[in-house]
């Protein structure tokens, strides 16, 4: 009979003999009975074990409080995060309401990367974030005649350091249409009494704490999607659909308004574990977006190409990287340096996103993924 | 890009009712989730957040084979978790910050003793390959062969191979670290 093998060594350290295959756990047994150097090998493996035990063991967590059994389970009983009340899954638009049980819970609740900001407000920003981005395109559908907004209410456009006329770097990236429209402004009113808390809310600093804050999400967001749209802003705020009569687009672009309110940049009925800035190469940053699959899997959408939270000249560039991209010339290397460390069992897919790049990853096949992103649209 | 799922854990069977003790489950596994998750992402308070929300989960799944599903769902958002760059830059941070953020010995030279002995800890640990850490981390959390086995994906015959791979490399990059220390003092 062969000599023991190291891992059948430890197998029977361990007391796991008998899990191993076609009786080669009393096999074992005899040959030890009668092999001397198999015995030695079994005091110098048993030796390993143990400083391997003691090493692990050294050292304990100390004063980490942790939470009752009675807590964790009052809190399984209550509504999960993710599902509404009613059972139907959860939109992007009623994420504010179910983050809201989140907060509930208090201090025994999962925090994301966003400590201290509930998910419900990380839900709204990726929501928010949606709605301005995707609104770009309706201002550059509009009419120059219809384009909303006043003579007063430029401020905004100041604040990011923009030339006079206060069109966006974002318009300069697309078919050379936009930069020849005016640039979307606030209505003033009532949009201009909300922009402060949307703000705050959308402040990069908060985002990324580490970061210093840029205006691109405040410009982008902020002026974007509450200067051009008031029930839009409403909607983003609340969750709640437009009012059908408070739309200031004609006919046409109010259908366009009620498909962009409910779009959102995160996957319908998936819990948003996470919503934060990564820059995987130098210029190239991408919004990421955790989402909460089954079973503890999560789906990874990082939204690349999207000119927020960058410095005006760093917007400029990028805008013309982006323009190279329509023509198909370039494309970010991101996607190819995430596919390098994609772990097994996971796959990548990327697609264009508006102007930039959405790549989507998770343990999932490719087809899977796909039909993911197409709740998206 | 191929196409294959990592480790399922056994789920709730339509039509079948497992009975299980949940507060049991709870007495004897939530510790060892913690102490599996912190050695995983070396932040106590995140881990502690993670080994929470997998067992509220689990509460809710029910599944059949509580032990293999937690440490299979837990290492999955662990992975998930070291994947992300900032993060993983964040939890760098607070472990150089530990002294000052977590739990506080007395004595000042205690907590830098201490500082030093989990660094030490996690390099060791970093030595070891992927699935050789996995698997001792589960071995560690007190996961037998068999749910060891359920929870890598590893045929149960190859646990021991592993185990015993791992368990000499992590006493080799220990002791190669105990060196350096003593010549560092």
């Amino acid at each position: 009979m062969r000599h023991i093998t190291d891992g059948e060594l430890h197998a029977w350290l361990d007391g796991a003999l008998d899990l191993l295959p076609d009786g080669r756990g009393d096999e074992i047994r005899e040959h030890l009975s009668r092999c001397s150097a198999c015995r030695e090998r079994l005091q110098d493996e048993e030796e390993v074990r143990d400083r391997s035990s003691e090493i692990m063991a050294g050292l304990q967590l100390r004063d980490l409080e942790l939470p009752t059994f009675e807590e964790l389970r009052e809190r399984a009983a209550a509504p999960e995060p993710g599902a509404s009340v009613d059972g139907a899954p959860a939109s992007g638009a009623r994420a504010v309401r179910l983050g809201g049980s989140v907060r509930e819970e208090g201090p025994a609740r999962y925090r994301g990367p966003l400590k201290g900001m509930p998910l419900a407000w990380a839900a709204t920003i990726v929501l928010a974030l949606g709605v301005g981005w995707m609104g770009g395109q309706v201002w550059q559908g509009l009419p120059p005649a219809q384009a909303p907004g006043g003579p007063g209410d430029a401020e905004p456009s100041t604040d990011r350091g923009l030339g006079p006329s206060g069109d966006f770097p974002g318009d300069r990236m697309g078919d050379g249409a936009g930069s020849a429209l005016p640039a979307p402004e606030p209505l003033g009113g009532d949009a201009g009494a909300a922009a402060p808390e949307l703000r705050r809310v959308l402040d990069p600093g908060s985002l990324s704490p580490g970061r210093p804050a840029g205006p691109g999400v405040e410009a982008l967001v902020g002026v974007r999607s509450i200067g051009a749209a008031p029930s839009l802003r409403e909607s983003v705020l609340t969750g709640a659909a437009p009012a059908a009569d408070a739309s200031p687009w004609p006919p046409s672009l109010a259908r366009e308004e009620n498909r962009f309110t409910e779009s959102s940049l995160a996957v319908p009925g998936l819990k948003v574990l996470s919503v934060e800035w990564e820059e995987w190469l130098p210029g190239e940053r991408a919004l990421h977006i955790r989402q909460l699959l089954s079973v503890g899997d999560t789906l990874e959408l990082r939204y690349l190409g999207m000119l927020m939270g960058m410095e005006p000249h760093e917007e400029v560039r990028i805008a013309r990287k982006a323009e190279a991209q329509d023509a198909g010339v370039d494309r970010p290397l991101s996607p190819t340096v995430m596919e390098a460390s994609l772990p097994p069992g996971w796959n990548q897919v990327e697609m264009r996103w508006g102007r930039g790049w959405l790549v989507a990853r998770a343990p999932l096949p490719e087809a899977s993924i796909k039909a993911l992103l197409r709740s998206l649209r | 890009m191929g196409v294959c799922h990592g480790a399922q854990p056994a789920g709730r069977r339509r039509g079948t009712k497992v009975s299980v003790d949940w507060g049991e489950v709870y007495r004897n596994t939530f510790e060892d989730l913690v102490r599996f998750l912190h050695r995983k992402m070396w932040d106590p308070e995140r881990a502690r957040d993670l080994a929470q929300e997998v067992f509220v989960r689990a509460l809710r799944f029910e599944p059949e084979e509580p032990r293999a599903w937690l440490f299979t769902v837990a290492s999955n958002l662990a992975r998930d978790e070291a994947r992300s760059v900032l993060r993983r830059k964040k939890h760098l941070a607070l472990l150089r910050s530990e002294a000052d953020g977590g739990p506080q010995p007395q004595r000042a030279d205690e907590a830098v003793l201490e500082q030093e002995e989990w660094e030490q800890l996690r390099r060791a640990l970093e030595a070891l390959s992927d699935r050789d850490r996995e698997v001792l981390l589960l071995w560690d959390a007190g996961l037998s062969y068999r749910e060891i086995a359920e929870v890598s994906n590893l045929a149960p015959g190859a646990i021991g191979t592993t185990l015993a791979r791992a368990r000499r490399r992590l006493v080799e990059a220990h002791g190669e670290m105990e060196k350096e220390r003593a010549a560092h003092n």
